[in-house]
């Protein structure tokens, strides 16, 4: 049987929409850790930088409410379970480029984050074995997605929301360029899917002598860039 | 229950985990939300006997054969209508029937490749077919991802009795698909999106056979010719669409105007051979429950041959005989709307108030043609395991048969039981389960 060469728009978006929405999902459980290390010995308010960082929509009074807010309020766009939603709507169109293996493993973090929800499950090590089949989702997707061009898309997605969130909490030049320059190994000649001019501008911006995160606008526009530079 | 089953009957939970691992739900909709759910797996097997797996499938491989040949003569000569051997009345009056597919001509006279038969098995150990589904016959990919899945939980089940390998089915599909692919085009299957009800089918399937899974809007025809669409406006030939959407929604320039599930101009490609549907459009003359009394005529008057598996005992309302009996005996028989499918359009007579059976035959009446009517027949039921008891249900099997060059039997198919025990509709679309269905070796 003759194998197609080719992937639709349409399979493009989702695979760039689900690398960005699974890496948010790791990204949020890695850094939110760190935040909820803070918080069990910390100021009561020690979570807010975590929140403005993120610009979360949620309202939460008080630490309580905002663990479980960020992990299982579906209402919240940047919580855990709806980053982790999101990846699965875009994942379930791709079974056949992704595998049913590879898409088992947000299957199981859907259902793992539901059973912590309905368990009122406040400690975020329960929420470990999403960490686990996140970074085990990646590898099944390396290893079995065949089609190049799809895989660089899945990638581009994950290494722009990658870059992103490192823009948003303020990590070092050296972390955002080593960021940028990952993300470009997946714009080949092939995919071709990336805004030229964007990508200029946003090599142009992360240099040592104009890097400053703590330049509100310098901040904003990096990340305006980062968010434009493919058409998806 | 066989002793050799204990270790997979035990390790039930286990199996059940795995099944929601993989997604393996179907899709129903309740006051028009959508909603999925896991389709209830019972892990106790319908057991097919050597023998009788022998004789069901040169029973089912001769069905089939005489159904595709019917639909050639009804597009084509109509020779079976002009030797009174099918009233015409019933192939022109039938909602399956379309004009439209007059004279096309499907690559090697194929018109159902992919055929699901719907049998049960009387307490007498005979085996009836209740429907033929030509259309799009759904639910091959349930006892094929539940074999792999009991394969991995108990080995030592699969060690201990000799089952007919049934993971194979994609390869019957690639096989069929790769003989119908026209002009070296690729292979898709077009599902209608992923709130159909058998979504987790169409890109299970899509994933094991290697066809590209399309959706709507994916594909375009040009110049006669159909093309998958990606990036960049790169083009890709299509020779072969298994295509998941209904005949009426499939060319909304021909058929539903208002169809956005479709690919527009599909009809002319395909009239004009660039491309093969599977199954092919027009299919529904022949699966139509009127029609079904007449397959044991079609075998006989296309093959030769004396039909080798039974219809349910059926009357037709339309022979004077029939509707007589009909009227007569209607608190013992089943009938049946043959415009509806999924187990809806099924009363028992036995069921109904006095009242309703006026109603009934009152509607039998006036609409003969509309009616179709069989004896009640006395099931073998099945074990399933419920709350760690067996208990018995009522149970049908579809067995898939695919066309291509050749026609071939798969070693398995899907057996539907009803978890209500009053009931004897299986379907899942109304609270069913389902089973693996074993083929023994030996």
């Amino acid at each position: 049987m003759v194998k197609s060469t080719i992937i639709s728009t349409a399979k493009a978006n989702s695979l760039y929409w689900l690398g960005r929405y699974e890496e948010r999902v790791y990204m949020t459980l890695h850094l939110f850790r760190k935040c909820y290390d803070r918080m069990i010995d910390g100021n009561p308010d020690d979570y807010s930088h975590f929140r403005n960082n993120l610009d979360t929509k949620g309202k939460y009074s008080g630490n309580g409410e905002f663990v479980f807010g960020m992990l299982y309020d579906e209402d919240n766009e940047s919580s855990v379970i709806s980053a982790q939603n999101k990846a699965m709507d875009n994942a379930i169109l791709l079974r056949d480029l992704i595998m049913s293996e590879t898409l088992s493993y947000l299957e199981m973090s859907v259902s793992r984050l539901r059973h912590c929800r309905e368990s009122q499950e406040a400690n975020v090590t329960c929420l470990q074995p999403v960490i686990d089949w996140s970074l085990a989702f990646w590898g099944s997707a390396e290893q079995r997605l065949r089609n190049h061009t799809a895989l660089n898309i899945m990638m581009t997605g994950r290494n722009i929301e990658n870059l992103d969130i490192q823009i948003r909490f303020g990590y070092s030049f050296e972390r955002v360029r080593l960021a940028f320059d990952s993300l470009t190994r997946y714009n080949d000649q092939e995919t071709n899917i990336f805004d030229g001019n964007t990508a200029a501008i946003i090599d142009s911006l992360i240099v040592k002598d104009k890097f400053n995160l703590n330049d509100i606008s310098y901040k904003n526009e990096l990340l305006t860039r980062v968010n434009k530079l493919t058409l998806f | 229950m066989d002793t050799r089953l204990n270790e997979l009957t035990d390790r039930r939970e286990t199996v059940n985990k795995w099944l929601e691992r993989y997604g393996v739900r179907f899709g129903i909709y309740k006051n028009n939300v959508f909603k999925e759910q896991l389709f209830p797996f019972d892990p106790v097997p319908r057991i097919i006997t050597k023998t009788d797996w022998e004789y069901l499938e040169q029973g089912l491989r001769q069905r089939v054969t005489a159904l595709n040949k019917f639909l050639w003569d009804i597009y084509h000569d109509k020779n079976i209508i002009r030797d009174s051997v099918v009233p015409e009345e019933f192939v022109y009056a039938s909602k399956g029937y379309m004009p439209e597919c007059e004279g096309v001509d499907p690559k090697g006279g194929v018109y159902a490749h992919i055929s699901g038969i719907d049998l049960v098995e009387g307490k007498n150990g005979q085996w009836y077919v209740l429907e033929d589904n030509l259309r799009i016959p759904s639910g091959a990919s349930y006892p094929m991802i539940a074999r792999e899945i009991t394969r991995k939980v108990s080995p030592k089940t699969f060690a201990d009795n000799a089952v007919a390998e049934n993971r194979g089915y994609a390869d019957l599909l690639r096989q069929m698909m790769t003989d119908m692919t026209v002009g070296n085009g690729i292979a898709v299957i077009l599902t209608p999106g992923r709130y159909n009800s058998a979504y987790f089918e169409h890109s299970y399937l899509a994933e094991k056979t290697g066809a590209v899974l399309a959706y709507p809007g994916e594909l375009i025809v040009e110049n006669n010719v159909v093309y998958y669409t990606g990036i960049e406006n790169k083009l890709n030939r299509v020779g072969c669409i298994y295509r998941r959407v209904s005949d009426e929604y499939l060319d909304p320039m021909v058929f539903e105007a208002s169809s956005l599930l479709g690919i527009p101009n599909v009809m002319q490609a395909y009239k004009a051979g660039n491309v093969a549907l599977i199954n092919a459009l027009g299919n529904g003359v022949a699966d139509d429950k009127g029609i079904y009394y007449f397959v044991p005529k079609m075998v006989e008057y296309y093959l030769h041959e004396k039909p080798v598996l039974q219809n349910a005992p059926t009357y037709l309302p339309y022979f004077k005989e029939d509707y007589d009996y009909i009227l007569a005996n209607i608190n013992n028989l089943v009938i049946k709307d043959v415009s509806e499918a999924g187990g809806y359009g099924v009363v028992f007579g036995r069921d109904l108030s006095e009242d309703k059976i006026k109603e009934l035959k009152n509607l039998i009446i006036s609409e003969p043609r509309r009616w179709i009517a069989q004896e009640v027949i006395d099931f073998k039921d099945l074990e399933i395991l419920e709350d760690g008891q067996l208990i018995e249900r009522k149970a049908d099997l579809r067995a898939f048969v695919v066309s291509g060059n050749e026609t071939k039997v798969w070693k398995s198919g899907l057996t539907r039981f009803s978890r209500n025990p009053a009931s004897f509709v299986v379907n899942s679309s109304q609270g069913g389960g389902f089973k693996d269905t074993w083929v023994m070796l030996e």
